[in-house]
């Protein structure tokens, strides 16, 4: 507990020393507003990367309600533990054969199974081998600052002054990496906003609308 | 050209006929079956067509599903995930799905479309094929040896995602999919064809066969065609079954062309043999209508050359056909009617008229035939002559001359119990056959013919005697041949009536006569031409000075073969046939041309000429000798013409017509053989003549008959009175001559002078004469 604490202090102490505000818009190449897009920054200098990945010991939820995943995009630190509840009456078994995470559980209603930890940064998918229409994806990143827009495709994120990779990230946005990966030099670049030159790829499972307001499991 | 009989015309006609029948008939059913044939081979080629893509796209769909359903599962997922650590379990659970799939090969690809693990390890699918591949329907993939129907199917870890994290695709083979069940199936020969490549990709052909095939240019376009393949033909129909590397691929079905039209074509045979069957019948059937028609054609034909050939026909064919008993009475009409016919033509060639007996016609062939038939047989011939019949007709009717001949046969009916054949030969002339069987001789015959005349014949009332004359002639001793006879028949009848017997015999006698005037007639113009005829001239002495001052031309034919011939002889005849004109032409241009000679010799002669009376009415007559006093330079009355006296009075006023002519010319003129003829005084008084010649009948005897110096002189007294002069002639002696000179007679002729000389004879004599030495 101590050792949470002097971590959670430091982290704040950083913050406080170089705290700055970044706003990020992102849009459609028809103008609307692209919600629910993991954005993060990954720190160029390797001092800042390894004073942030000292941070560990962060937890998440990747909840199954209504025989859907919940949220359908989870963003998350390395090593980040993950629980898998199951808020459905039935049993569902989770999978990932991502090479990020590669695991399988089998859920059942009420049985609280062990927390993931996910130390690999990269992009998990994750599915149900009950349930075919089940979708979700756990993006692990290697930095504290992240995020994901909102309906209105923004998001507001503290970072320290520094220079920055920032990344962003969607299943449907097929943009190339150098757009999608760009810099970014703090504050000088407090706001970043960016147009998505090509269209979304298809929304197979109408995930957005399943779902209704993202914002609410933030 | 031949002209083609009936029989075989209409036999043609109907063969050609039935010929047309057949053939239409065949055309027109082997067409539509034909079409039905074709139309149904198409619905079987395009149903079969369908059974084949049917089976394909029903293995395609499970073979689609059955990876669908492997690309879901779990386990598979999870092997896919582990493949990179361990390859050996996904073959292995590949190699399980593709047996519950009955697939033959397959091929895993990862996410990137490289080929993780395949069965075929060294056929591997390019990444971009996948794409073809995975589109459902039937999709052809070339392996290294064979050819197969590929499916493939996405795998995703996660079944929604947008992510592909591997592929399956498993193929099978089409050897054994286009196979005998499908032969079974569809009843034909099924290639799977990949035209851009000319590959076969599947044949239920034999291996010979199918590398043919691949020779072949095939048609795609839809409906039959034919190909061969090993010296077979097939039909075939061609489908799109897929495609193969995004080309199309073709299913061929194929049936053997003999098994497609095999019913058709025997259809047709049968369909040729009953027609051809029915044709023969109705070819037989044909010749047999047309023979029952043509055969009492070709009797009456026959019938009708018969009759064409005189001979006659009584039994007529007897036919069922109306066309042919109409002809059939027609010929039997037509051959009475020529029956008929004959009939009154022989009766009009063979028989008189006007009495029934036989004409002259067949007087004569019946003499022919008895000589004919029985040549050896005597035959006594009589002709028979009305004596002054033509009186008779005159006085009487020429009606009731008619009725006298129909009497006269009937009378000569009298003579049947002898066996005449009588028969009219014209006129009043009548002919009669006896044949030797007769128990009479020739003249008993003819007596008893001579007495059917004893009684009169009772015309109208009126008892008319009638004679006749007879010849008689008996064959052969007369003559052989008919003309001979009855021309012997006439000569001995016309001697008959001369001499006024009943009947005459014929002689040989009468018959030279005759014979030698009817050659003579016909040499006479001959003779004229070849100088046979001379003039002679008779001296006339003038009795009151004693001179000769005129001369008599008296004719003479010195003939080749006969000899001399007397004027007497020919000149009559030469008047009967018209060649006297000739004659007297000749002798006044012979005349004519003598006086001119005599002219020019310093003797002035007259020449008297003797003219007939046909010469008489010939009314050229004064012109020609107008044309020859001309042409000689001759005085008129230097030429003398002597007419007979009976000339003048047969036509006194035509004659008196041309001697008026003659006379005004300037001509003299002269009756000869006066006081023969019965001259009327009344018409002599006219006569326009200068002197009269006092025949020759009163002169000869003149010195011792008293009866004649009396009628001489009576003569020569009414010719002084008529201031005419007087010519005697025949005179022979003195006396004679000095009777004449006593009665004041002009001038005299005869032999005491001299006899008729030739033109050199008499110049001699003239010559002797008017030197006195001629003593008078």
């Amino acid at each position: 507990m101590l050792k949470a604490t002097s971590v959670l202090v430091g982290l704040l102490l950083s913050i406080s020393v170089v705290a700055g505000e970044l706003s990020v818009s992102l849009r459609q190449v028809d103008g609307q507003a692209m919600p629910n897009t993991v954005v993060y920054l990954t720190a160029k200098d390797p001092a800042t990367l390894s004073a942030t990945n000292t941070i560990s010991d962060k937890s998440a939820i990747m909840d199954q309600i209504d025989l859907q995943f919940s949220p359908h995009i989870l963003v998350v630190q390395t090593n980040t533990r993950v629980r898998f509840p199951n808020s459905d009456s039935i049993k569902h078994h989770v999978y990932s054969f991502s090479p990020a995470k590669t695991f399988e559980l089998q859920l059942y209603k009420g049985l609280q199974a062990n927390p993931l930890l996910f130390d690999k940064s990269g992009i998990v998918e994750l599915g149900c081998n009950v349930h075919d229409w089940m979708l979700a994806y756990i993006q692990v990143v290697d930095t504290p600052y992240f995020g994901k827009t909102d309906a209105a495709g923004q998001l507001q994120l503290s970072v320290p002054d520094g220079e920055y990779q920032i990344t962003f990230w969607h299943p449907r946005i097929s943009q190339e990496e150098k757009q999608l990966s760009q810099s970014i030099s703090l504050p000088a670049q407090q706001h970043f906003s960016l147009n998505l030159t090509n269209p979304l790829l298809p929304d197979l499972s109408q995930y957005e609308q399943h779902q209704g307001d993202f914002s609410e499991y933030e | 050209m031949r002209r083609s009989s009936l029989q075989r015309r209409m036999a043609l006609i109907f063969l050609l006929l039935l010929i047309t029948i057949v053939i239409v008939t065949v055309v027109f059913v082997w067409r539509a079956t034909y079409q039905h044939s074709t139309d149904q081979l198409q619905g079987h080629i395009k149903t079969s067509a369908s059974v084949v893509t049917d089976k394909l796209t029903n293995t395609v769909s499970a073979m689609r599903s059955g990876l669908e359903t492997i690309a879901k599962d779990f386990s598979l997922k999870q092997l896919l995930a582990g493949a990179i650590d361990d390859q050996k379990s996904l073959v292995s659970a590949m190699e399980n799905f593709q047996a519950r799939l009955e697939t033959d090969e397959f091929w895993v690809l990862d996410g990137n479309r490289q080929t993780l693990v395949s069965s075929l390890d060294e056929v591997t699918i390019e990444g971009t094929a996948v794409d073809d591949f995975a589109q459902s329907g039937i999709v052809w993939f070339a392996g290294k040896d064979n050819y197969y129907l590929v499916q493939a199917v996405p795998v995703k870890f996660v079944e929604s995602s947008v992510q592909v994290n591997g592929w399956l695709v498993m193929g099978m083979a089409a050897s054994r999919l286009i196979g005998d069940e499908l032969v079974g199936l569809t009843g034909m020969q099924i290639s799977v064809f990949h035209a851009q490549s000319q590959q076969v990709i599947s044949s239920t052909f034999s291996a010979d066969k199918i590398a043919q095939l691949k020779n072949v240019s095939l048609h795609t376009e839809t409906g039959l065609h034919e190909f061969a393949l090993d010296g077979v033909d097939y039909i075939y129909g061609v489908n799109t079954l897929g495609a193969l590397q995004g080309t199309p691929v073709y299913s061929v079905l194929a049936t053997p062309t003999d098994s497609a039209y095999l019913s058709n074509q025997t259809l047709l045979i049968q369909l040729i043999i009953i027609l051809l069957v029915a044709a023969l019948l109705a070819l037989v059937a044909a010749i047999y209508m047309s023979r029952s028609i043509t055969r009492p054609l070709q009797d009456l034909i026959d019938i009708a050359k018969a009759i064409s050939k005189g001979q006659y026909v009584g039994q007529f064919p007897q036919s069922n056909t109306k066309e042919v008993s109409t002809l059939t009475v027609a010929i039997n009409d037509m051959q009475n009617g020529i029956i008929a016919r004959e009939q009154e033509i022989h009766q009009l060639a063979f028989y008189d008229e006007l009495t029934g007996l036989p004409n002259r016609l067949q007087f004569t062939q019946y003499i022919e035939q008895q000589i004919i038939q029985t040549p050896s047989q005597k035959l006594i011939i009589l002709t028979l002559d009305v004596d002054r019949f033509k009186e008779i007709n005159d006085t009487i009717s020429h009606e009731m001359g008619d009725e006298l001949l129909v009497m006269i046969a009937k009378r000569l009916g009298q003579l049947n119990e002898h066996q005449p054949f009588c028969a009219r030969l014209g006129g009043d002339e009548f002919g009669i056959v006896f044949s030797a069987s007769s128990l009479l001789s020739a003249s008993e015959l003819a007596a008893v013919v001579v007495a059917l005349f004893d009684l009169p014949f009772s015309i109208q009332g009126l008892n008319l005697d009638i004679d006749c004359s007879i010849g008689v002639v008996v064959y052969p001793d007369h003559g052989r041949s008919q003309q001979e006879l009855l021309q012997c028949a006439d000569i001995a009848m016309y001697s008959c009536k001369e001499q006024h017997y009943r009947f005459a015999y014929y002689n040989s006698a009468l018959n030279k006569h005759s014979v030698m005037r009817l050659s003579l007639m016909s040499e006479l113009r001959g003779a004229l031409q070849e100088n046979q005829l001379q003039l002679f001239y008779q001296p006339k002495l003038s009795l009151h000075d004693n001179q000769v001052h005129a001369v008599e031309c008296l004719i003479r034919w010195i003939h080749p073969q006969h000899g001399f011939i007397p004027p007497d002889e020919f000149i009559p005849l030469a008047e009967q046939t018209g060649t006297i004109r000739h004659v007297t032409h000749w002798a006044l241009n012979t005349a004519c041309a003598q006086l001119k000679t005599w002219q020019q010799a310093g003797t002035t002669l007259s020449a008297a000429v003797n003219i007939s009376a046909l010469d008489l009415v010939d009314m050229q007559l004064p012109t020609y000798i107008a044309t020859l006093l001309t042409q000689y330079q001759l005085d008129p009355e230097r030429l003398v013409l002597e007419v007979t006296e009976s000339a003048v009075m047969g036509d006194p006023q035509n004659a008196l017509k041309a001697l008026n002519t003659l006379r005004s010319m300037g001509i003299i003129l002269s009756i000869d053989d006066f006081g023969t003829g019965f001259s009327s005084m009344a018409q002599l008084k006219k006569m326009p003549v200068h002197e009269l010649k006092i025949d020759k009948a009163f002169v000869l005897e003149l010195a011792k008959s008293e009866d004649d110096q009396v009628m001489v002189k009576t003569l020569v007294a009414l010719a002084q009175n008529l201031s005419l002069d007087t010519v005697a002639e025949g005179v022979e002696d003195f006396a004679t001559l000095e009777f004449l000179r006593e009665i004041n007679c002009t001038k005299v002729q005869g032999f005491y002078l001299s006899k008729a000389l030739n033109a050199d004879n008499f110049n001699h004599w003239l010559a002797q004469f008017k030197a006195g030495k001629q003593v008078l």
